[in-house]
């Protein structure tokens, strides 16, 4: 399964909360560091579009959480969000 | 003529580049005006910061809050912030002041003639933003010194200031001044200092913004605005003078313990040891109406500008919003 795959099958009354944890965990991870520039730069131009909480700016947000916080990021699908399925997917593109 | 009143926030550089940017977005989107990023070495630069906020925001106005000219050359600072109104046109301003002294230390800097040079300083990045061939000898040697490109608009220039001697000056030579204090008194002191500056060169109150730099901090719940203010207020008192912490009846020994407390890094020690007093006198915190009202009376004494600076919040995201949705609206 791939990251677009996992993002297309976030619930849509879903996606609001989804950025915010996301975003949340980003901004406060002292491995933000560790994203790629590019990725970094998706991320800003969906926010400055207005873009962040739609399904491909979550998308994005998930793809830089799997290379800053992995671990955290499984396990806020999995509690916050209550997507245990989906955080199963994304544990599994980690280890990949 | 009545002012309307400014709002700004500040952010330190500390982290990876977009976390800063995507604060600043957030900024601009939620109602401020102003933008001011610090200059230690130490951090990400702040022009470099400055240059990829200037790409992504359209409307906020931003310079560093605040630079030093025992660092950067004024020939270089000037040349820098030109360079940033070139990506943000009319939206550029420059603040300038002594320098954090720890930061220059590390450096082996010892800032001499501190007041001659802020001056001068200021004088240089004027006249080189104006298009003027400089030439100067006093604390800077400027044989001659040109920008090879033109700044359209006008670059403001805010003097950041805590000691009464820098306060005057920036009343007599700032088309801003940043006071580095959070409390009614501090401001109230402090504004005397740069009407008197003002007074003795026949500048009026109304060519200046009276920005009041702030320690803040806001949470819906006033528990975690507190517990997020006292790591930035701990700093602030073991750095404090005597005579600042005598004003705010702080006892010498309660700073001495969180001095030696962070000197050695026992920071659960040092935070917890800070007080009520000492929150109410170095800082803005508590829920959305408490820091309101705080700002109100602040408002009230002649600030025209109010500058949220760290920690801002326990969730700086979720501050941003609370600010521009539970505090901004009642007083702009």
């Amino acid at each position: 399964m791939t990251m677009e795959e996992i993002a297309q099958s976030i619930p849509e009354e879903k996606l609001e909360d989804a950025w915010k944890v996301l975003v949340d965990l980003l901004l406060t991870s002292s491995k933000a560091n560790l994203i790629p520039v590019e990725m970094s730069k998706a991320i800003l131009s969906h926010w400055q579009c207005g873009t962040l909480n739609s399904r491909a700016g979550v998308q994005q947000l998930l793809e830089a959480a799997v290379y800053a916080e992995p671990e955290k990021a499984v396990g806020l699908l999995s509690a916050k969000l209550m997507l245990p399925g989906l955080a199963e997917m994304l544990a599994r593109i980690e280890r990949r | 003529m009545r002012k309307l009143t400014k709002f700004g926030i500040e952010f330190v550089p500390q982290e990876a580049y977009w976390k800063t940017v995507f604060y600043s977005i957030q900024s601009e989107r939620r109602g401020f005006d102003y933008l001011w990023i610090t200059d230690h070495f130490n951090n990400r630069n702040v022009y470099a910061t400055l240059a990829a906020i200037a790409i992504y925001t359209n409307r906020i106005k931003m310079g560093p809050g605040v630079t030093n000219p025992f660092l950067s050359h004024p020939v270089v600072t000037a040349q820098a912030v030109a360079s940033i109104n070139e990506m943000a046109p009319g939206r550029t301003v420059c603040g300038i002041g002594a320098g954090d002294a720890t930061t220059l230390r590390m450096l082996g800097v010892a800032p001499q003639k501190v007041l001659t040079s802020v001056k001068e300083a200021t004088e240089i990045i004027r006249r080189l933003t104006a298009g003027e061939n400089v030439e100067m000898k006093g604390a800077f040697s400027v044989a001659g010194a040109k920008l090879n490109f033109k700044v359209k608009e006008r670059i403001p220039i805010y003097v950041g200031a805590q000691g009464p001697k820098m306060l005057a000056l920036a009343g007599a030579i700032g088309d801003g001044v940043l006071i580095n204090a959070s409390s009614p008194m501090d401001i109230q002191l402090a504004l005397n200092h740069v009407r008197g500056g003002a007074s003795e060169v026949g500048r009026k109150m109304d060519a200046i913004d009276v920005t009041a730099y702030t320690s803040f901090s806001v949470d819906e719940d006033e528990k975690n605005a507190i517990e997020a203010a006292c790591s930035v207020v701990a700093f602030i008192v073991a750095g404090s003078p005597q005579e600042i912490l005598e004003r705010h009846g702080i006892p010498q020994a309660d700073a001495q313990s969180i001095r030696d407390a962070l000197g050695r890094k026992e920071w659960g020690r040092a935070f917890s040891s800070v007080t009520q007093e000492m929150l109410s006198a170095f800082s803005i915190c508590g829920t959305p109406d408490m820091c309101s009202e705080k700002i109100s009376t602040l408002l009230k004494l002649g600030v025209t500008q109010f500058v949220a600076g760290s920690p801002i919040g326990p969730n700086v995201r979720k501050s941003i919003d609370t600010i521009g949705e539970r505090i901004l609206p009642g007083l702009k």
